[in-house]
């Protein structure tokens, strides 16, 4: 008898010629689907186009684009393509930006988003032999259930810890063995510096692996946090308009995130022209659904930057892998006509042992001028007592910022422990420049 | 060689109360203190005969700590001390960055507080000299 393939292995050792005609398949039901919606029904026939016409994935280009704008004019069932007794799950994104929008699943949609979401916990490494702990929000945030149904489908011992209370996260940890974990890097990085506060080892801690989603975070963070915890930590990537996590997870090389091409068509544009751009160029990462019946989204503008990289993944799978993003369109900042994103200046803090995971920036305006000040936290352990030393060492801090933006920031030292403790997606930039 | 208990502070208000309180309720007797500021932050220096202790008893109430070398010596508090001490360190060819002192007892003992670039010689060539040089009690 053939074993039950429950997390889609099928689809993870598929050839690019399978996966080509697989998105052929896929591509015309799906737009079929997509146009049993008001909301395309009505954009199809505004655009003349006849669902008809998508015959094969190549067939994309004659798609529109769906944005976050459309999301929110849809609101709140506009884009459903069953009847509404068929829902059985409904997320709502973190509304990072604005006005959170509201994602509607059947049965069938739960069942393969969870599929490929215990696919991707699979090829980061975890065994149904893991006690996981999800130390994610639950409630509409998808990160919550959508990692958890993936776990037990998996066949992990997985405990729904939730956010916060970190004594209790360790608690659990300890108690139960965790060798797993989900959470969000910002408040893993409280969790271990919490430990060390308290005179603890984070590597004392029986983790094994983690997975990392929800906030766009540095590499050199990462490898903060796999040499504060002595762990692998593989990044996830999701959004809740397209399932939410599992849609870009790290094999075990820990270079770029595959996308699940079974379940997704991958477009890199370019967000001024529309147009797309060629493996390895900069661009808008767009996503279109392939195997979703109760909200289908076509060409979804995900506004994170990415870029695909080239070449064949070590792993031996051919989905597609997209780099670290360079940022969100959204998150980019504009200070005196200088292009910048906050990952630019995480990058160089990381990069100083005597400096703390925190910092907090701040743009004002004085005199017409925007001004940048990034605050960041002194490492307690790492404080040389030497007034002198540290001139030095924030003088440097300064100059290599400096040399990333393009511009002059003012720094500020605090102490550990004052600016804003990190739960959650933590808040890292303050814009005071109109007020 | 005697170590100050240097505490990284923003410059706010009441930070130099919060880290004295803390010392006394701690029974820390401190004999002399500077503040070296930045502006935005700065360095305070403590100078106690328990600077271990002091510095064990800080880290522990989540202040940012660490002990710093520093040279103390014993002179005698009357005109022309301080001005043969820094003879000797001229000639010795040695630079001292900061200093501070204060008097223990009035018309006879003062400490003396520097900070170098090189500790350890320029206490060789003041003990040398025949400088009483106060070691960590």
């Amino acid at each position: 008898m053939e074993e039950q393939d429950l997390i889609g292995l099928r689809f993870a050792h598929m050839s690019r010629e399978e996966l080509k005609a697989w998105q052929d398949e896929r591509l015309p039901i799906q737009v079929k689907q997509a146009a049993k919606s008001p909301w395309y029904a009505k954009k199809f026939k505004e655009l003349g186009i006849n669902p008809e016409d998508i015959k094969s994935a190549d067939d994309i280009t004659k798609l529109p684009f769906t944005t976050k704008v459309d999301l929110r004019e849809s609101y709140p069932a506009g884009m459903l393509s069953v009847d509404p007794s068929e829902i059985v799950r409904m997320h709502t994104s973190s509304g990072t930006t604005g006005k959170p929008t509201a994602i509607m699943h059947t049965k069938q949609d739960v069942e393969n988003w969870s599929e490929i979401m215990a696919r991707s916990l699979w090829a980061s490494g975890f065994t149904k032999d893991y006690v996981f702990q999800n130390m994610s929000g639950y409630g509409l945030f998808s990160g919550g259930l959508g990692i958890h149904m993936a776990a037990e489908k998996l066949g992990m011992w997985t405990i729904p810890a939730g956010a916060g209370n970190t004594q209790r996260q360790l608690m659990l940890i300890r108690d139960f063995n965790v060798t797993g974990v989900h959470v969000t890097p910002s408040y893993f990085m409280h969790v271990a510096e919490t430990m060390i506060e308290n005179g603890e080892d984070p590597r004392s801690l029986p983790i094994k692996r983690a997975i990392c989603g929800a906030e766009p975070y540095t590499e050199e963070f990462r490898k903060r946090l796999e040499f504060l915890y002595g762990i692998k930590v593989y990044n996830n990537y999701g959004l809740s308009e397209m399932n939410g996590p599992g849609v870009g997870i790290e094999c075990l090389e820990q270079n770029g995130m595959h996308i699940w091409e079974d379940s997704y068509i991958v477009e890199i544009i370019d967000p001024g022209t529309l147009e797309p751009v060629p493996d390895g160029e900069v661009g808008e990462l767009v996503l279109t659904l392939l195997r979703r019946e109760g909200m289908p989204i076509l060409r979804y503008r995900t506004k994170d930057l990415t870029y695909i990289m080239p070449g064949e993944c070590p792993c031996g799978m051919v989905h597609k892998r997209i780099a670290r993003f360079v940022g969100r369109s959204d998150d980019m900042l504009i200070v005196s006509g200088v292009n910048c994103f906050p990952s630019q200046i995480e990058e160089v803090i990381m990069k100083h042992k005597w400096l703390g995971g925190n910092y907090l920036i701040t743009l004002t305006k004085e005199n017409f001028l925007d001004r940048m000040t990034i605050e960041v936290e002194v490492n307690r352990n790492e404080f040389s007592g030497n007034m002198d030393v540290l001139k030095e060492q924030k003088a440097k801090l300064a100059a290599e910022l400096r040399d990333q933006l393009g511009f002059r920031v003012i720094v500020n030292l605090v102490e550990q422990g004052s600016l804003p403790a990190s739960v959650g997606k933590a808040k890292r930039v303050v814009d005071k420049r109109d007020e | 060689m005697y170590n100050a208990v240097s505490v990284f502070m923003e410059n706010k208000s009441g930070k130099l109360a919060k880290v004295t309180e803390v010392l006394a309720k701690n029974n820390i007797n401190i004999f002399m203190i500077d503040v070296d500021d930045n502006g935005q932050f700065g360095v305070l220096r403590v100078f106690t005969d328990k600077p271990k202790e002091a510095r064990d008893i800080l880290f522990d109430e989540n202040f940012t700590v660490a002990l710093e070398k520093s040279v103390i010596v014993e002179i005698e508090d009357k005109v022309g001390s301080i001005s043969k001490l820094f003879k000797i360190v001229d000639e010795a060819g040695l630079n001292i960055k900061d200093a501070s002192g204060c008097v223990i007892e009035q018309g006879s003992k003062a400490y003396f507080a520097m900070r170098s670039d090189s500790p350890e010689k320029l206490e060789a060539v003041l003990a040398d000299n025949g400088i009483k040089i106060l070691k960590g009690f």
